[in-house]
């Protein structure tokens, strides 16, 4: 005969309930307590409870007092159930399904919670994979508008030309660099003296005479140019503005709803700085686009390097912008050495006569107001 | 004159002399003997005797493994408890005090956990003092119901071990024997501490007037036996809510009331007349 633990409960008993072995004696529910006690079943009202709401009570009424045997145990429930006579079971099924489904209500609200959580914790873990899925929905010809308007906001601050043989030089390293892209580029000059190259969606990559003017070689130049375009390819402006702007409102632009939004963007653009992870990503990326079009690849770095060691030496003579958006740290440029070490390049020598180029940045300002009525017409850009 | 509880050890493994002193404002003495020890939330204690060390430990002050410790000092942070907890050691010869006092107006209670089946529910941050091996665990009202209007939340203290427990609850604590079956309405709040096996769930109080205008809320908590339940008389937010009402420099103007009635009973005329009219 399978007996279950029971706690006991009632008048004289103590307060903690007194713990014994309980047993079915043909209807009867029998205790083996000090006394032992013997209860038929038809007296035996079931009810579930207990602060856990798994307990399973046999009440029963004897000399004008309750007694209550508390079935606190899973194990013992299960004898419980399983022993029980047929007189007890018509009361015992509806209050061990309430305990059960307790016990199922509670797990579900744990499981969703928990879901939630999971959901959140992956979405904020793998934001970076997130923001490059939503950039990846958005399409070209949006990023293009958005930089199309963002380029003809900035117009309005300094000369931008698009002719010229230092644009024709920028053309030319920038299109072997940007081979079979599916962006189609365009590439500027700004009279600015500031040293300093920037790219803005959809494929327009803009550079200061003064980089020019500060760059010793078109490898320099070209290890420059490598960087920016990067930053198109891999639609990083996109992705710094879903970091910024939340993912919700990108969402609306990926939706086709461009004005709404394009202002907000293009203010953010203007003031777009990239997180370390994107430079860095765009230093890689723009060194292997460096050797697959058989550029030298020492430019970018020794560029990088020069202008450091520059603003250090004469801090404040030349606007060096460029470091300020793109901080050659030591780490930054080693890590661009280890890449150019490790990537197989069979380069050759850009052939460009560079001080002669270089010469050309005088005949471009002079050709300033020429040129300023050529982008003023509509379709310049 | 101070109004002394005195107790006095008990027939299981942790014999405990203590008094506890003061009537609304109170503090517990417990006479450690030589060679014992007692665990106390950090900020608790009052004084002790010179020789008593003191040591701060990450838990519930049981001698166990690290990352069991972690996890106990996790376990109390839900509760409402410190994470640490402060244990004194009397290295004897001779008995020494250790005094604990509690942290709001209110009783302070002595729970012997062996006699209440080694188990103790409480409201959150309820322990303050107890013998080694007393251990503050989390217990969870399973039911959502409960754990958004029962008063208590969802997370609770449970106490186990089979040392004594000193416990602490706002106002006057009241100790109530429920029988099989026999039940209490009380006020959402009230609940300091009830035993495993009393059911707690709640009842809505019942009649649109009495929801509206009976200042108990919208539910009572529901108290169930067999088990012994204690309440307190002054829930901590009843207690900051008049407090914060005072500070506040609430006008006693009787305009504010004269306006609210005078709603109440055109409310209550519109309603009466309103369908007649018709």
């Amino acid at each position: 005969m399978s007996t279950f633990e029971v706690c006991l409960h009632g008048p004289g008993l103590p307060q903690a309930g007194l713990r014994c072995q309980a047993f079915f004696d043909g209807d009867a529910l029998a205790l083996e307590c000090e006394p032992p006690m013997r209860i038929d079943a038809a007296a035996l009202t079931v009810s579930a409870g207990g602060f856990h709401d798994n307990a399973l009570f046999l009440n029963w009424r004897a000399d004008e007092a309750g007694y209550a045997a508390v079935v606190d145990t899973s194990s013992a429930r299960h004898t419980l159930l399983t022993i029980a006579p047929q007189a007890l079971r018509a009361q015992l099924a509806p209050a061990a399904r309430s305990v059960d489904y307790q016990h199922f209500k509670w797990r579900a609200v744990l499981t969703v919670l928990g879901l939630v959580a999971l959901l959140i914790t992956l979405v904020l873990w793998q934001n970076e994979t997130v923001t490059r899925w939503l950039a990846d929905r958005i399409p070209i010809e949006t990023e293009q508008r958005l930089g199309k308007t963002l380029l003809s906001e900035m117009q309005a601050g300094g000369e931008l030309h698009q002719a010229g043989p230092v644009v024709d030089a920028i053309k030319l390293i920038g299109d072997r660099l940007t081979k079979g892209s599916r962006y189609h580029y365009e590439w500027y000059l700004k009279d600015d003296d500031s040293v300093n190259a920037f790219a803005v969606p959809g494929g327009r990559v803009i550079v200061h005479s003064g980089l020019i003017a500060q760059a010793a070689s078109a490898e320099e130049l070209a290890g420059v140019l490598a960087h920016e375009v990067q930053h198109v390819e891999l639609r990083h402006s996109l992705r710094q503005m879903i970091h910024t702007a939340g993912w919700a409102a990108v969402l609306t632009v990926a939706l086709g709803d461009v004005s709404a939004m394009t202002g907000i963007f293009v203010h953010q653009l203007g003031n777009l700085q990239y997180s370390r992870t994107l430079e860095s990503e765009a230093d890689v990326a723009g060194l292997h686009a460096l050797a697959r079009a058989r550029i030298p690849l020492a430019g970018m770095r020794d560029f990088f390097a020069r202008m450091q060691a520059k603003e250090k030496k004469d801090g404040g003579s030349i606007d060096i912008a460029l470091l300020s958006s793109h901080p050659a740290t030591s780490e930054r440029l080693s890590e661009i050495k280890r890449i150019a070490a490790q990537t197989p390049c069979p380069c050759a020598p850009l052939k460009m006569d560079w001080p002669a180029i270089k010469s050309g940045l005088s005949a471009v300002k002079k050709n300033d107001k020429a040129t300023q009525r050529a982008t003023d017409e509509p379709d310049g850009i | 004159m101070l109004r002394q509880t005195e107790g006095q050890g008990t027939p299981y493994m942790n014999a405990l002399k203590y008094t506890i002193e003061g009537s609304d404002l109170q503090f517990v003495t417990v006479q450690v003997e030589a060679g014992q020890t007692v665990v106390g939330e950090p900020g608790a204690m009052m004084y002790i005797d010179d020789g008593v060390t003191m040591n701060t430990v990450l838990g519930d002050g049981a001698n166990e493994g690290f990352f069991t410790r972690v996890a106990g000092a996790f376990k109390r942070l839900f509760t409402g408890e410190s994470i640490f907890s402060t244990v004194f050691t009397n290295p004897g010869p001779a008995t020494r005090r250790v005094a604990f006092a509690a942290s709001s107006p209110g009783r302070i209670m002595a729970v012997d956990l062996a006699a209440q089946g080694g188990a103790l529910i409480c409201q959150k941050g309820a322990f303050l003092a107890g013998t080694q091996g007393v251990r503050v665990g989390v217990a969870f009202k399973k039911r959502l119901r409960v754990g958004f209007f029962g008063g208590e939340g969802f997370i609770m203290q449970k106490l186990t071990g089979d040392g004594i427990a000193f416990i602490h609850a706002t106002g006057a604590l009241t100790e109530m024997h429920l029988a099989p079956g026999e039940a209490l309405k009380v006020d959402t709040g009230c609940l300091a501490a009830l035993q495993t096996t009393a059911s707690y769930d709640i009842r809505y109080v019942g009649k649109l007037k009495n929801t509206f205008f009976g200042g108990e809320g919208l539910f009572f908590a529901y108290l169930q036996g067999p088990g012994t339940v204690w309440l307190q008389s002054l829930p901590i937010r009843r207690l900051s809510a008049s407090l914060l009402a005072g500070s506040l420099g609430q006008s006693r103007s009787p305009y504010g009331k004269l306006a609210y009635l005078g709603a109440v009973i055109a409310f209550i005329l519109i309603a009466i007349l309103g369908p007649e009219g018709k």
